[in-house]
């Protein structure tokens, strides 16, 4: 069965300029995200980097954001009835826009209404309370009882005119001339035979209730209406179809699938980029290891290691020493594991907040620097991409903020003594990071040191 | 695959084969050698018209007798269905075919299907009538034989319809390639060939190995008459999908008049006497020869194709002699319809209600007017004689003098049986009278009586056909074999509930004192509102009678309970229009597909319970909301239940059970194809929870309500469906073959261990009657002749996978 296509499919290829500029969307990204928000404010509004730089490399988030905005919900199958609702102790109805649209969509004939008379003979306040006070709302309403109250409404001489007949012949009023597929065709069955026999009963006459015809019709037209503002018209191609496709669908529709001996399916072949590259290296190892092997031979081997293993398992002996250190290991980590545990949050909150912030910060200063350095995917052209000399500036300006870490990293471990805390704890904790860091700061200074004498 | 049965080799258009299927082609070829009826309930959904077919076209592939198919259906769905059926099944045929002479032998076999000529029509002006009788005349106007001749002596003198002539210039029992052919094959081929599709048909009939088309063509003999008078009798004879068949019987000797018919019969009386002042001053000789005709008694040869109606009554019953001579005159037969015309319309003045008998009804029509029986009887034939040698034309204005003519000959002709009731009035409280006279015929065993006379073989099944014993009984024929087929499951893929009361514990039914009260319709809309709120796709709601949905439908809108199922689900209901019903329902399909979901409101009996399935995500649940037990306030059911039990000895409240269960599992039945197919069924009322009422359900359904699911409140159904529907969407680990489904090797085996058994239980035999000497044994298992499958036998089949 078809799902709705869930993402438009030009927001799947390349991000647009757009998309990265459109700010609303990022700022439902950040709103969804607390975390990245935060790091939003620290990094971006604090004005350390621009906003294209924070968002470059998080595009799939703004995308899928997007997709789903995108995604529109579908309309509400409920039909249309305004009824009035109490407003400040009095009785009205409060009409919105979208019920304006709701009802000119529902009921064509209000909007003709609507274009003939106003301006010109009713304004617009007019207009409306006197079609809610007219018979023709009453008709429109999906009730029956309010075929009961017709004769308390007025009569109005401007919308008494597109007061249509009441639909509740047998027949409908509107009747479409292409027949439907014949599998569900009932009026060919009606038509098989001359009718025979006796009246039906009066309780199985149809529409014997004949109030209730307009609104039944109104169910189905409106179930249509909904079905093809999602779907489209019935596509008049379908029934046209040539005899092939048509016997193809009806054998479907006759066919008791299980009785099919199970065919393997050949599955959705998954549709991978640089396929090549993933698969062709380790093929080739296989193929060289598949080569190699010998199936018979190995079982053959692994049944000979295999026999007397309870005879040989006498003989297996432990050193004693090794088995002793390895105890001893296990046992250190476990104690040492459990020290950590009691030790656990006796960092105070603020600290730990400040070696929070920094870490990320200098995470994303980290992200961004290599982001720079190394060329992007193949794949990915953003829009945004700078060129080199973009990306060498924009790397050492990030190295200029990395440089600052260490200085930030030492503050922290300075006010954490002022609250006696122990300082080799912040020190270990930030140590990842300032590891991190150093490595990057060390890959620059190479790469400049090489670069540089190439290119005086 | 291939396999055998007996000596008889099968070619089945699958791989697997369920062993229900398997069992029901064994007892059809049981029936089919011993050239009996018999009466077979197959569970809906398993696959009974393409095992049906397989065994039928094996048969007549193998054996040189070649003994034709008359395959009757229900509605134009049906019969379509069984035409892709029957021609995907001789393309697999084809396909399997080794020689070169079995392929010749495959291409050659003739399968087509018949329908009206309103649905076969493709002339242009002709085929946008709206009516079918309207068609008819057109068509007649366009092809009769005396237009046809006048036309081809003198071109251009007369209209005539193309397409009919150049099928004419076909030669006979060629007209279209051997094949199968739907009904929108042959419309194509009509189209592309310039031929007309109706003729093609009928002409093809005495040439083709099967023929499907609808009961009335075999069962009502105004049509039966004209189409099926020349088949075999050695032909074979299917009514599938036959739960109804005893109504189609009934209706097709039934007759109602009313009053603006027989002013129109009135009217049409002044233009046949006008007709006859007219030919007698222009062609006074063809009066004279019909006279002359009728004298000698001469049955007018006619043209069957283009026969303006024909006789009413079953052709045994027909007077083979001449005209009566009070009659023969045509101005004579004009004043006597005149008079008839005038008498009923007397009748119908009376304002109480009268039921007579067919006799005191002739013997008050004697003492009024001095019209006796004999010419009566023989209204409907003079008519026809009459009008064809005026050569009238848009004779569907003739329409109801031809009902009134036919009326006449009915109740000239049966004495038992039948009822005459008038009805002033259309409801007890109406005021202003509407009188309607009915002519009712109370037993269905007249109708099919002929056919069971005629062919060897009358095959009587359906999903749902439940006692099976009663069928036998209502149509009157001794079956020699009978059987009602249980579903192999792996797991349960349905799920039958019986709801009894609501949430609030108020019982729930659609019994005629509470069905209208609030806290009943409240309960029975908050079950639609739960289940659109936890099933998927298409849900199909089912209720007792046209009256009660409509009003139901309005008052569910005024609580605003629909409200509440269109925030879930789209809503469609059926209407009195057979074609505004029909986009509803493509329209529903549209929203299962897609995904959006909808509920179906319909009546069982109604339009859309005969014919439409509703399988997969048409119908994940059915909800039949009340028992759809007939009106038990109508005279003419209340006549045909005082005959059934003076004449059959079933009672009354056995019949009205049994004939809402039948439509209730007839409702609930379309909701399954295939076993991997699933779905709910809701049996909402509390008399469902009663075992005399469940009793009467299928097997096949019966055997999966359990004691839990069979008295339940609305949130207790709907904690047992919830579950259901998990369970059932996981995938299945266990293999079904071999249970539910079975390979060749399997039939084999079950063949071989049968054969044993039927050893074991010869040697027995032998034993006993050596101990016994010559004291009778009793086994009911040999009551239908041997070679079939006992249901112990089935049972006992364990077979090893």
């Amino acid at each position: 069965m078809s799902r709705a296509a869930s993402v438009s499919s030009d927001s799947r290829g390349t991000p647009s300029t757009e998309t990265v500029n459109d700010f609303r969307i990022r700022k439902r990204v950040l709103m969804s995200s607390p975390e990245l928000a935060a790091l939003h404010r620290e990094l971006v509004i604090a004005g350390h980097i621009t906003e294209a730089e924070f968002w470059d490399g998080r595009e799939h988030l703004l995308q899928a954001q997007r997709a789903a905005e995108s995604q529109k919900k579908g309309k509400s199958g409920q039909l249309v009835d305004p009824r009035p609702q109490t407003v400040d102790g009095e009785v009205k109805i409060v009409i919105t826009p979208q019920l304006v649209h709701d009802i000119f969509e529902e009921y064509p004939v209000v909007a003709k209404a609507y274009s003939d008379n106003v301006p010109n003979k009713l304004n617009e306040a007019e207009f409306w309370k006197r079609y809610f006070q007219s018979k023709l709302f009453n008709a429109h309403r999906a009730s029956i009882r309010s075929s009961a109250t017709q004769h308390v409404v007025k009569d109005d001489p401007i919308f008494d005119k597109y007061l249509e007949k009441d639909d509740d012949e047998l027949e409908p009023r509107s009747t479409r001339e292409e027949r439907v597929d014949i599998f569900i065709d009932l009026g060919a069955t009606l038509e098989d035979h001359g009718d025979t026999g006796n009246e039906k009963d009066v309780t199985m006459q149809a529409g014997k209730q004949r109030a209730v015809l307009p609104l039944i019709r109104k169910f189905n037209e409106h179930s249509g209406r909904l079905l093809n503002t999602v779907l489209g018209e019935p596509a008049a191609k379908r029934r046209r179809i040539d005899a092939g496709t048509a016997n193809e669908e009806h054998y479907e529709q006759i066919d008791l699938e299980d009785l099919h001996d199970v065919q393997s399916s050949a599955g959705v072949i998954l549709d991978m980029q640089d396929r090549q590259r993933y698969f062709e290296g380790r093929s080739a190892d296989t193929r060289q290891a598949a080569e190699k092997s010998d199936v018979p031979a190995a079982i053959r081997e692994a049944r000979d290691n295999a026999q007397g293993w309870s005879s040989r398992l006498n003989s297996f002996r432990l050193e004693k020493k090794g088995g002793e250190a390895a105890l001893l290991r296990m046992t250190e980590n476990v104690s040492a594991r459990l020290e950590v545990k009691q030790r656990k949050n006796d960092i105070p909150e603020a600290i730990l907040r400040q070696m929070t912030t920094c870490q990320t910060a200098a995470n994303e200063f980290l992200r961004q620097f290599w982001l720079a350095i190394y060329p992007p995917p193949t794949e990915v052209v953003t829009a945004s991409a700078a060129n080199s000399a973009q990306k060498a500036a924009k790397a050492a300006k990030m190295i200029g903020y990395l440089e600052k870490t260490g200085e930030k990293v030492d503050a922290i471990v300075r006010s954490a003594q002022a609250d006696g805390v122990n300082a080799t704890k912040v020190q270990v904790g930030m140590k990842p990071v300032v590891d991190a860091v150093e490595k990057a700061l060390s890959f620059w200074q190479i790469r400049n040191a090489s670069r540089t004498p190439a290119v005086r | 695959m291939k396999f055998n049965i007996d000596d008889l080799p099968i070619i089945f258009p699958y791989d697997r084969i369920y062993p229900e299927q398997y069992a029901y082609m064994c007892d059809l070829k049981r029936t089919l050698d011993a050239t009996g009826h018999c009466v077979l309930e197959m569970p809906s959904g398993t696959g009974k018209t393409v095992s049906l077919l397989s065994l039928i076209v094996s048969y007549q592939q193998f054996y040189p007798t070649k003994r034709k198919l008359v395959y009757c259906s229900r509605t134009v769905p049906e019969i379509e269905k069984a035409l892709a059926e029957l021609k995907r099944l001789m393309e697999y045929r084809l396909s399997c075919a080794e020689t070169e002479e079995q392929k010749e032998k495959e291409r050659n076999f003739y399968g087509l299907g018949l329908t009206s000529r309103k649905n076969l029509c493709i002339h242009p002006d002709v085929s946008k009538e709206k009516k079918g009788a309207v068609v008819d005349a057109r068509c007649r106007d366009l092809t009769n034989a005396a237009v046809c001749e006048r036309g081809r002596q003198n071109p251009g003198s007369v209209e005539l319809c193309d397409w009919h002539e150049e099928l004419g210039k076909l030669e006979p029992g060629n007209l279209i390639p051997p094949g199968v052919w739907t009904l929108a094959d042959v419309l194509q081929y009509g189209r592309d060939k310039k031929v007309c599709p109706y003729f093609l048909v009928r002409r093809m009939m005495p040439f083709v190995d099967i023929i499907i088309y609808s009961f009335h063509y075999l069962l009502d003999p105004k049509v039966a008459e004209q189409v099926s008078k020349e088949m075999s009798k050695d032909a074979i004879v299917v009514f599938d999908e036959a739960h109804n068949i005893d109504n189609v019987c009934i209706e097709s000797l039934s007759i109602d008049l009313t009053r603006p018919m027989l002013d129109s019969a009135a009217r049409s009386v002044v233009r046949l006497g006008d007709s006859i002042e007219e030919i007698k001053k222009t062609d006074a000789s063809k009066l004279q020869d019909e006279y002359a005709k009728l004298v000698e008694g001469l049955q007018e040869a006619a043209d069957e194709e283009d026969s303006f109606m024909s006789n009413p009554v079953l052709p045994e019953d027909l007077l083979k002699e001449a005209i009566p001579g009070n009659i023969r005159k045509a101005e004579h037969f004009v004043a006597f319809l005149k008079r008839f015309v005038e008498y009923l319309k007397t009748r119908m003045r009376v304002l109480h209600v009268v039921a007579e008998t067919p006799l005191s009804f002739l013997q008050h029509l004697k003492d009024i007017t001095y019209i006796e029986r004999r010419p009566l009887r023989f209204c409907a034939e003079r008519l026809q004689s009459l009008v064809r040698t005026l050569e009238l034309t848009r004779l569907d204005e003739m329409n109801s003098l031809q009902k009134v003519a036919s009326f006449a000959t009915l109740v000239a002709t049966y004495e038992r049986g039948f009822l005459l009731i008038l009805e002033p009035f259309e409801t007890d409280n109406a005021t202003v009278p509407n009188p309607i006279f009915h002519f009712t015929c109370l037993d269905p065993s007249i109708a099919i009586k002929p056919v069971f006379e005629r062919f060897s073989t009358v095959v009587i099944t359906s999903g749902t056909i439940s006692p099976l014993d009663m069928y036998p009984k209502m149509l009157q024929f001794t079956p020699v074999v009978q059987e009602s087929y249980a579903m192999t499951l792996t797991r349960n893929s349905f799920l039958p509930l019986v709801i009894t009361r609501g949430s609030d514990q108020v019982a729930i039914s659609s019994r005629f004192e509470v069905r209208n009260d609030p806290a009943v319709v409240r309960n029975f809309g908050s079950i639609l509102i739960e289940y659109s709120k936890i099933v998927p796709d298409g849900i199909v709601a089912f209720f007792p009678s046209y009256l009660y949905m409509e009003s139901i439908v309005a008052a569910w809108n005024d609580m605003g309970i629909l409200n509440e199922v269109w925030k879930n689900k789209l809503i469609f209901v059926e209407t009195p229009d057979a074609n505004e019903t029909s986009i509803a329902l493509e329209n529903y399909r549209r929203a299962c597909d897609n995904g959006r979901g909808a509920v179906l409101l319909s009546v069982a009996r109604g339009k859309v319970s005969e014919g439409i399935d509703f399988d997969h995500n048409y119908g994940r649940a059915v909800i039949m909301f009340g028992v759809p037990y007939q009106y038990t306030e109508s005279r003419i059911l209340k006549a045909r239940l005082e005959y059934l039990r003076d004449a059959y000895r079933i009672r009354e409240s056995e019949f009205l059970g049994f004939d809402a269960m039948r439509n209730a599992a007839q409702c609930v039945g379309r909701v399954l194809r295939g076993k991997t197919d699933w779905g709910l069924m809701v049996f909402a009322d509390k008399r469902f929870a009663r075992a005399d009422k469940r009793a009467k359900l299928p097997r096949w359904i019966n055997q999966y309500i359990t004691e839990t699911a069979s008295n339940l409140s609305t949130d207790m159904a709907l904690t047992l469906s919830k579950l259901f529907m998990r369970t059932i969407s996981q995938n299945t680990t266990v293999d079904q073959t071999g249970i539910s489904l079975w390979r060749v090797e399997d039939i084999e085996k079950a063949q071989a261990r049968q054969k044993e058994l039927a050893l074991e239980a010869e040697q027995q035999q032998q034993e006993v009657q050596q101990n016994r000497g010559d004291v009778e044994m009793e086994d009911d298992e040999d009551e239908y002749g041997d070679g079939g499958w006992g249901d112990n036998v089935l049972a006992n089949i364990d077979l090893e996978v």
